[in-house]
């Protein structure tokens, strides 16, 4: 499986100005840690890496600070945010009631293309590999959840959970190399994917509220 | 003048905030309050003069209010206030009936003492507010400031800024449907029980309290669209 299918990045087809691309690629680095909590974000540096110009990277700067994933303090610079633990039973306190109602309502209302798609992803998911990637892994997940919130056909509920599950992502990252069961984490996907398509809603309701409470004991136990 | 959030934010006053932060709370204001109708084009360089701000805070604040899904804008078209309709507000419901329990609960559950005393400071006030005679909007405002106060309550950031923003998007259609909702003394009314059974730390009575006080907004506003 090629990177590219599994990126974020393409998952959002809209995006189109360059303060989206910078908003996109900056988001997924934060995201996969590949720029670490606390690490400072020059936006020069930034801009010239990117190859666009300081208005649009200044632009998603702000946007990720409202995304919580960044934090400006004046006269000291931009840094990640730090991933904090509290963070986690916040995220789930949240998570535990949106998350299911997504993916009852996409078993319900996805439209046939949708259900397709999440045919597709599940096809795509029963092929990784214990011995893949987990970072790739990861970005399947992330792939898999924001298709369902997609389907769920309320675009408030979509994107109050994709921003959440980047904090979520986030806390999987850090723990990336203590958890051995990422892949196998992600599989479970391939029975709720199966449920939604089927326009299971129980199910899907059910199988989400036991992913979501299983990730965070997942964690709690290596703390 | 009196702004949406600004008390919420404790001892900031506007002056001490960022260009871009008053513009966004001002802007926000005329938006859920209907001073910008729904569907109403927004001319930057007009609202920046109308409010004697620079097109550079006016610009952030109109991203920071997309972001918010109080305004949308279109290339080459221009920046509008979003419009509203029935399906939106199911959308809305949906995440409110679901999310104001789980914060009318954790705000009973972790609310420190001072909070506590706060809480039911607001709902004194509550009482004291002439219902039949405040202006509608001033009503509305206050609203806004005592969910907010329980939205804090929670302490769970993540909780706090979903539930404002959705809030904002509940009390808009509110105000639109303001002058043929008969209920509306009766709406902030409850918010004194609600804040009461908060600081008195009863979670599963604070928690069916917040949701019969969602659906009935729902009913109301279904009722006459």
């Amino acid at each position: 499986m090629t990177l590219s299918e599994v990126s974020l990045v393409d998952a959002d087809a809209g995006a189109e100005t360059n303060a989206d691309r910078a908003y996109e690629t900056v988001r997924e680095r934060l995201v996969m840690l590949e720029i670490r909590p606390g690490e400072p974000i020059n936006d020069d540096h930034l801009a010239a890496e990117l190859g666009l110009g300081r208005t649009p990277v200044r632009e998603a700067l702000k946007r990720l600070e409202r995304d919580r994933l960044v934090i400006a303090y004046p006269r000291r610079g931009t840094f990640a945010t730090a991933v904090d633990m509290t963070d986690l039973a916040d995220i789930s306190e949240i998570r535990k009631q949106l998350e299911p109602i997504a993916a009852a309502r996409a078993a319900r209302t996805a439209t046939a293309e949708a259900r397709a798609r999440l045919t597709k992803l599940a096809e795509g998911i029963a092929g990784i590999d214990d011995t893949d990637d987990p970072r790739d892994v990861l970005r399947h997940d992330v792939r898999v959840h924001r298709e369902i919130y997609r389907a769920s056909g309320n675009p408030h509920l979509e994107t109050i959970l994709v921003g959440l599950d980047a904090h979520a992502t986030r806390i999987w990252c850090l723990f990336l190399d203590r958890l051995p069961e990422v892949a196998g984490h992600v599989r479970e996907h391939i029975g709720l994917l199966e449920a939604i398509v089927a326009g299971d809603e129980e199910s899907a309701a059910a199988l989400t509220r036991s992913h979501v409470v299983g990730f965070e004991q997942a964690i709690r136990a290596l703390l | 003048m009196t702004v949406i959030g600004v008390e919420s934010l404790g001892e900031v006053d506007l002056g001490a905030m960022s260009f871009a932060d008053q513009a966004y709370l001002v802007i926000q204001d005329k938006l859920i309050m209907l001073d910008i109708r729904p569907n109403e084009a927004i001319v930057e360089s007009e609202l920046a003069a109308g409010l004697k701000l620079g097109r550079t805070p006016v610009r952030e604040a109109l991203k920071r209010l997309e972001a918010d899904r109080l305004v949308v804008s279109f290339p080459r078209r221009g920046t509008f206030a979003t419009g509203v309709d029935v399906a939106d507000l199911r959308h809305i419901s949906a995440i409110r009936v679901n999310l104001e329990p789980v914060s009318a609960r954790a705000a009973a559950d972790n609310a420190s003492p001072a909070v506590r005393a706060h809480l039911l400071e607001l709902a004194d006030r509550t009482d004291a507010l002439e219902i039949q005679s405040i202006d509608r909007h001033e009503l509305m405002r206050w609203d806004l400031r005592v969910h907010r106060a329980i939205y804090r309550a929670t302490g769970n950031p993540h909780l706090e800024d979903v539930l404002i923003r959705y809030d904002n998007l509940a009390t808009r259609i509110f105000c639109l449907f303001l002058d043929r909702l008969h209920t509306v003394a009766q709406h902030v009314g409850e918010h004194t029980e609600l804040l009461r059974t908060i600081a008195n730390g009863d979670g599963d009575a604070a928690a069916a309290i917040a949701l019969q006080h969602v659906t009935g907004f729902e009913k109301a506003v279904r009722a006459i669209v």
